[in-house]
């Protein structure tokens, strides 16, 4: 099949659904028994420190010493290639030399007479000009070391962090069982144009979310690969989780099932930030010097609101009674988005929800009558209102 | 008061018809969400399901489009007789495919589309280069602002260009801003990759350009995004006459005893890796052979002793002297070399002291290259993919082709560079051919390319 009539019969969700059977997808990860041809890749690598890139692309394509399987050397050089940047090295810069060099060409047919000429001018000799030349380009660029400390069993783990976002970026959909800090998971799903539906499970102890992008209802499209391959960075601070993605394989023709688990050695991601923004870390900071009979949980478990479900920003609870208030800081909003979400606060039985809205953030025109558990603010919140709120609840 | 049940409305690249499920019935292309609870159709289909909805009757609100209020306007522009054709031809559907040769004035052509057009234009090109010069040549015929996507900006107008990888990131953001969606070089599109710009677009009225139109199913799939060829000509229909006549030589030369000798053995290499291949898969496709040779070794050295027979061809010996020959007697004209690979055009920048174009030059330097080349200061210019198309390249006289991967559209690509006419000009076009390699075929296939074509406009 060509790859335009592909594209047309790709895979969508619609078609998903009605497959009867999807492959198993094991990621073939990078374990210790990698170790002897990593080791002899860095090695090697080593050996071409401070040479053009052309002369590694060069060796790579020759026979090793120690197999490797294609997919995992293939990761392993991408996380290389990333970690280590190449750096240009020249005398004079090229596009100087090129200038000068070319243009003096075009005045005179003698090789010879022009390149003594240019060297001259530019205070090289004639073999500095001419390597000179192209070395700001990429193949002439000079392969630079390894991060200091960078050992085979880090390289391992990296590469199984680049397997599995290569293998996201074909996904469908995704689907996470996840329990703790999944607040951050949901928000960065939206954050990058992901549509993620979530649901308690029946346990009521771990949120099921069901990830894709908008336009994988008509095909499958790898304009969210990214954004479904940084998922598994936030994942990596959640409790517990496991992952299930359909990932489109053989450009469209078959269809595999990755299924990934929070124990599965892939290397921790990046820190995230302590908090999503500066009122969340002022509110923490003032609430926690003025409350000191009260805890500040930050991102606490989700709580259902009848279908659907809400991700507070914090659990406030009293640590001698364990009375505790939740607080959702909220972005845009109108005042019938409030009325709205109060009233559905309401029906779900959950009056102890304190939300903070920010004057400056406001869409649209309209009177905000008191609303009881609505603390307005602009740049920062007031902890004493907050504090005032949880102490009259608890009267 | 009336009030409509149905509306629709412009969601992340689609059409989401907000009404009760047994209103929307069947429609082509539309699905039912179940993530959104609501029906949705690719954005490019708004023209037609708007056509449909409104035949069968049905009553309903159109919030899809969302227009800027400020307008420019556009001078009238004077076209040849084959460009009014083609634009007639076009508004009679208000979509559809132009097929002209380079150097005939296609941007003109959609100029002249947009004085047409009320509704705000998008137009899409293939590199930041082409968008700069795109804007230039709109500027020559319209006053307003011109809004840039790509290149690291990011400004809507009521024309606004931008590149492909920017409208492929954006249009889910920005499909709904037009009325009319330009392609250049629609030929990029069609196979998959990036189709998504097109599609998730809803501008109802499209006009694609292209030198060469795309064969087969992409050309079905362009088709079916665009509309379908409503003008098609060939350089042979207008060479001589709106583009400069030119002279086709075939310079076919041997590869050297060791380099022959080293040929063979790649190609041996190879053919018995296929022919292991075929043993098993007798329809294999070229992909298929590709992957299943990744998994051992000696299928990852077939592949590479088919790279080097290949790079072998590039630039052997033979061609390396032809070469010099040729630019030696061309010297008081304007040279554009063509070359297979990067790698062939810096070793020939080293040896002739010619400017290289390539990808991995910065656009300034680029720009200040092909500024100088138009003035006369620079005789010559080498690149292997980056002068294939789209780049203004006036008054060129000579191409050598030293080598080529990407076959007839390549070719009809390079020679369109030479064909912007002048009296008395006449331009040349050598193809340096290694003997007895493949490069023979290709350079029959890059000769058909050139033929008139039969077909000329849609029935």
């Amino acid at each position: 099949m060509s790859s335009a009539a592909a594209s047309e019969h790709a895979p969508s969700l619609a078609s998903l659904d009605g497959l009867v059977r999807v492959r198993p997808l094991v990621p073939a990860f990078v374990t210790a028994a990698d170790g002897p041809w990593l080791s002899a890749l860095l090695e090697e690598r080593e050996r071409f420190v401070g040479k053009p890139r052309r002369l590694w692309r060069r060796r790579l394509d020759e026979p090793w010493k120690v197999s490797a399987p294609a997919v995992k050397r293939r990761a392993a050089l991408r996380v290389l290639d990333r970690l280590a940047r190449d750096r240009s090295s020249y005398r004079c810069p090229p596009p100087t030399v090129r200038q000068q060099l070319f243009h003096a060409a075009a005045q005179s047919g003698d090789r010879d007479r022009v390149l003594n000429q240019v060297a001259t001018q530019l205070g090289l000799s004639v073999e500095q000009l001419l390597e000179g030349l192209f070395a700001d380009l990429p193949e002439e660029r000079l392969l630079v070391s390894t991060p200091p400390g960078l050992d085979t069993l880090q390289l391992a783990l990296l590469c199984n962090e680049q397997i599995v976002a290569e293998l996201l970026q074909r996904a469908l959909r995704v689907r996470i069982e996840a329990s703790g800090q999944t607040r951050a998971v949901v928000r960065h799903a939206r954050s990058v144009g992901l549509l993620c539906g979530f649901a308690l499970d029946s346990s009521e102890q771990r949120v099921v979310l069901e990830v894709s992008g908008p336009y994988a209802l008509f095909r499958h499209t790898r304009l969210y690969g990214r954004a479904l391959a940084s998922l598994v960075a936030r994942l990596a601070h959640c409790d517990a989780y496991t992952l299930e993605a359909d990932c489109v394989l053989a450009g469209g023709r078959d269809v595999g099932r990755l299924l990934l688990k929070s124990n599965d050695p892939i290397h921790p991601a990046r820190a995230l930030p302590a908090f999503d923004s500066r009122v969340e870390e002022r509110f923490a900071r003032d609430f926690g010097k003025l409350a000191l009979e009260w805890d500040l949980i930050r991102e606490p478990a989700p709580v259902a609101l009848g279908t659907q479900m809400c991700f507070p920003d914090f659990l406030l609870r009293h640590r001698s009674t364990g009375e505790q208030f939740w607080l959702e800081i909220v972005g845009f909003w109108t005042p019938d988005y409030l009325r709205h979400k109060l009233a559905q606060l309401k029906a779900a039985g959950l009056s102890r929800l304190i939300l903070c809205v920010d004057d400056s953030r406001r869409c649209a025109r309209g009177e905000l009558e008191s609303l009881g558990t609505v603390v307005r603010f602009h740049r920062r919140i007031d902890a004493g209102a907050v504090l005032a709120i949880v102490e009259g609840g608890r009267e | 008061m009336y009030v409509a049940s149905m509306r629709l409305v412009f969601q992340h690249g689609t059409i989401a018809l907000e009404a009760a499920p047994e209103q929307v019935g069947e429609l082509p292309g539309v699905r039912w969400d179940a993530r959104t609870q609501c029906h949705r159709a690719p954005a490019y289909r708004y023209r037609e399901l708007r056509g449909l909805l409104r035949a069968r009757g049905d009553a309903f609100q159109d919030a899809v489009l969302r227009f800027a209020d400020e307008a420019g306007s556009w001078q009238t522009i004077e076209l040849r007789p084959y460009q009014h054709a083609a634009l007639c031809a076009w508004e009679r559907r208000q979509c559809g495919m132009v097929v002209l040769p380079t150097g005939s004035g296609k941007t003109r052509v959609a100029c002249a589309v947009m004085t047409k057009c009320v509704a705000p234009v998008l137009c899409l090109v293939p590199t930041r280069a082409l968008m700069h010069q795109w804007a230039a040549e709109v500027q020559k015929h319209y006053d307003g602002p011109v809004g840039l996507v790509g290149d690291g900006q990011h400004q809507l107008s009521r024309v606004t260009i931008a590149t492909f990888e920017s409208a492929y990131r954006q249009m889910a953001r920005m499909g709904d801003r037009f009325g009319l969606l330009v392609v250049d070089e629609v030929h990029h599109f069609g196979n998959g990759v990036r189709d998504e710009a097109l599609e998730m677009c809803a501008a109802p009225a499209r006009l694609a350009l292209t030198a060469t139109a795309p064969e087969g199913a992409a050309r079905a799939r362009v088709e079916h995004l665009m509309g379908v060829c409503v003008c098609e000509l060939r350089v042979s229909d207008l060479a001589g006459t709106w583009l400069a006549d030119y002279d086709n030589i075939v310079l076919r030369v041997p590869l050297s005893a060791r380099e022959r000798s080293r040929y063979e053995q790649y190609a041996r290499l190879f053919r018995n890796a296929l022919t292991r291949f075929r043993a098993f898969h007798p329809e294999g496709t070229w992909s298929q052979f590709t992957a299943f040779s990744q998994r051992s070794e000696a299928g990852r050295q077939a592949l590479l002793a088919f790279r080097r027979s290949r790079q072998l061809t590039y630039y052997p010996s033979a061609k390396r002297s032809m070469l010099a020959a040729l630019l030696r007697e061309h010297r008081g004209q304007r040279c554009l070399v063509f070359t297979a690979d990067n790698a062939t055009a810096y070793a020939i920048a080293r040896e002739h002291l010619i400017m290289p174009i390539t990808c991995d030059i910065e656009r300034g330097e680029r720009d200040v290259a092909l500024a100088a080349f138009r003035a006369g200061e620079l005789r010559a210019l080498v690149s292997a993919q980056v002068l294939n198309e789209g780049f203004d390249v006036p008054d060129a006289e000579v191409a050598i082709v030293v080598g080529g991967v990407r076959g007839q559209r390549e070719h009809v690509q390079r020679v369109g560079r030479l064909l912007r006419p002048f009296p008395g000009k006449r331009a040349i076009v050598y193809e340096l051919v290694a003997d007895g390699t493949h490069e023979m075929h290709k350079s029959e296939e890059r000769g058909r390319a050139l033929q008139p074509v039969v077909r000329r406009a849609a029935s």
